[in-house]
């Protein structure tokens, strides 16, 4: 075989790759490093680069750093790379460059850093194009209200805190709540739907985030989602950024008429990375030793996700953030920065998740302040009720254990809240659909499950879902294209639960 | 570098330029400005007397007159115990003043030595009407071809290596 490779050959090839390459003479700007360390430098000269900028350290490996401080008389930069291999008194050039990502449907079933660079051993990525990291968001009069629904699958989120294309909803809770399992079913159930997923992990374990690429493969939606990982071996830069990188990338399908979705895993751990970077650059400290500008670290990462006018395309991008709180505490300097940027929030209890509530939302301080736009009418019609019941419920829930000498009144609201708290049960990885989520909460809050014994409940759903996507009786379908219970759906719908109950044995 | 000793060059310069001495002290800047660390640290040195730390500079310049701009320096740099800052304060006294009268030091290295007259030619093409270029040339032999200049905190780098580099880039993004 090497005998069939002449030198002219490669020659006339390399000629032909060359072609049209003019060598010149180049002029860059350079400085001085005055000090690294801790991911840190400083370096003199430099005198025109700008902030955001990334400039390139000319060692023996070729790692870059973004310029975060302009000051007086030196330059601070964070290394993007191995500090390592910098040196006190090596040269460090400009690249004119802002830091920019690689954007397009190249990236889809990937697993990148916060530069774009592949980690999980495929081939280089096929942008379509470049996109800086920081950019401004949309104005008021580029974007329009959210009215789409964007599905979580979830029927708890789905009827009480309803998620539009386009909306910022906080996923809070302490560790170990389930607040990645709803990001992940989110993702999951955006399948066929037009809607691009990214997910940011951020300060997380190697071996957690590969958990969760297979997850992900396993039910068929990695075809459609981006993975940027920034793990809690890499440097705080890296973690800082990614949550920015993976926007970028997500932009993509936003300015280009496209929905994405992007989940941010989590932002507490960005917050601490950007404190360390902070701090080892010599900010002034203020509350919990953040620095004065961490609130705007979150908002104008969190205000690039909109709903954009139809003169702009109609994309959409929709941000579900991920803030892990201590012992329950939403009052926390960082809790209440992002409740306050973001549209609503689905707080989850660690007590709900011990007692086999799961998801473990506490419905009453969940809120979406997006509200009714962003769901369809059919689930407008049983969801109203059933947020009636629930509170009821809560308010009578501490009365639970003197039931029996209870009026009878209220013994049916605390077992209409306990059915409807056991139906609104749900096992990770099972999306429903819109039309079998009515129709399931449709029965619980009309009443068809009270001859159900409450410990029954959650067969029964499993056995009335599989019933509804087995029987062929298209009742799902039917709401989804009805959009509302109407005189066409609602008998229709009943007959279907009553003949189901005649054949369920509690 | 210290942060007072820009702004002693900076009114040393001011006052040499409204006494009109600014030629005449020219090489004793000079030769302040080249003062070895070893005396630099003589002038800092607590265990030496302040008196005799300010004489010993007084000597160098010559015994200026109390009344003198020099000596009047002398006299306010050993009132703040800031003798040592001599050396710096010449050192960019002399920069400044190169500065207002347009001229940018730089360096040009090379392969090899340049003849004086390249290096000449140099400074002309990168001299402008608002500034005169002066280049010191060097030698590595890591350079394969071509020159390297810098001024300032700006390269121009036409060296082989460099294109070389370009070439590179265009084959492995090929």
């Amino acid at each position: 075989m090497i005998d069939t490779v002449r030198p002219d050959e490669i020659a006339s090839l390399l000629k032909k790759q060359l072609e049209g390459f003019a060598p010149h003479a180049e002029q860059y700007e350079t400085g001085i490093v005055l000090s690294v360390g801790d991911g840190i430098a400083r370096l003199q000269g430099l005198p025109t680069v700008e902030a955001g900028e990334l400039i390139k350290f000319d060692g023996t490996a070729e790692v870059f750093g973004l310029v975060l401080n302009l000051d007086e008389d030196n330059v601070g930069v964070v290394l993007l790379g191995d500090a390592d291999t910098i040196r006190e008194g090596d040269v460090a050039r400009r690249t004119k460059v802002q830091a920019s990502v690689p954007t397009g449907k190249g990236l889809l079933g990937r697993v990148v850093d916060a530069l774009g660079n592949p980690l999980d051993g495929g081939p280089a990525i096929v942008a379509d194009e470049m996109r800086r990291i920081e950019v401004k968001a949309p104005g008021i009069m580029e974007r329009k209200n959210v009215h789409e629904p964007m599905q979580t699958g979830l029927k708890i989120v789905d009827a009480l805190t309803p998620i539009g294309r386009g909306q910022r909803e906080l996923i809070i809770g302490d560790r170990g709540t389930g607040k990645t399992a709803i990001a992940l079913d989110a993702i999951i159930n955006q399948k066929g739907k037009g809607v691009y997923c990214f997910y940011v992990a951020i300060g997380q374990k190697q071996s957690t985030v590969a958990q969760i690429v297979e997850k992900l493969r396993a039910h068929g939606a990695l075809e459609y989602t981006t993975i940027i990982m920034a793990s809690a071996s890499m440097p705080a830069p890296l973690q800082y950024l990614a949550p920015y990188a993976g926007t970028a990338m997500a932009e993509h399908f936003l300015y280009n008429g496209m929905h994405a979705l992007i989940v941010y895993d989590d932002l507490t751990k960005q917050s601490t990375a950007y404190r360390q970077m902070s701090l080892l650059l010599r900010r002034p400290p203020g509350r919990e030793a953040f620095p004065g500008d961490i609130f705007y670290v979150h908002s104008r990462l969190l205000e690039r996700a909109c709903k954009l006018s139809d003169k702009n395309g109609a994309g959409s991008l929709t941000a579900l953030p991920i803030i892990e709180t201590q012992a329950g505490d939403i009052s926390a300097y960082i809790p209440t920065n992002v409740i306050s940027i973001t549209d609503g929030q689905i707080f989850l209890e660690g007590s709900l998740f011990n007692s086999g509530v799961r998801p473990a939302m506490n419905a009453g301080t969940s809120v979406s302040r997006v509200g009714g736009d962003a769901q369809i009418k059919a689930m407008k019609q049983v969801a109203g009720s059933l947020r009636l019941d629930l509170a009821q419920f809560r308010e009578l829930a501490a009365f639970s254990q003197f039931a029996s000498d209870l009026d009878p009144a209220t013994q049916k609201l605390l077992a209409r809240g306990q059915c409807m708290t056991e139906l609104l049960k749900q096992s990770q990885y099972k999306p429903q659909s819109a039309g079998t989520q009515v129709a399931v909460i449709y029965a619980g809050a009309n009443g068809f499950l009270d001859n159900i014994p409450v410990k029954q409940v959650t067969r029964w759903e499993a056995d009335f879902v599989e019933y509804l996507a087995s029987k062929g009786n298209e009742i799902p379908e039917l709401i989804e294209a009805q959009r509302a219970i109407n005189d066409v759906v609602k008998p229709k719908l009943e007959e279907a639960i009553r003949s189901f109950n005649a054949g369920f044995k509690a | 570098m210290s942060k007072a000793a820009p702004r002693y060059a900076r009114a040393l310069f001011q006052a040499l330029q409204a006494e009109g001495s600014l030629a005449a002290s020219r090489p004793v800047l000079e030769a302040l400005g080249a003062l070895s660390p070893d005396l630099v640290s003589l002038l800092d040195d607590p265990t030496i007397a302040l008196p005799k730390r300010e004489g010993a500079l007084r000597t160098s310049l010559g015994n200026p007159g109390e009344d003198t701009l020099w000596g009047r320096l002398v006299t306010l740099l050993s009132r703040k115990r800031r003798l040592g800052l001599i050396e710096e304060i010449c050192r960019i006294t002399l920069e400044i003043e190169r500065s207002e009268a347009g001229v940018v030091d730089g360096t040009v290295v090379s392969q090899s030595p340049l003849e004086p007259a390249v290096v000449a030619r140099l400074e002309g093409d990168l001299s402008t009407s608002h500034r005169k270029v002066h280049l010191t040339n060097s030698a590595d032999s890591s350079i394969l071809g071509g020159f390297r200049v810098k001024l300032g905190a700006t390269v121009l780098d036409a060296t082989i290596n460099n294109q070389l580099q370009q070439a590179r880039k265009v084959l492995l993004s090929a």
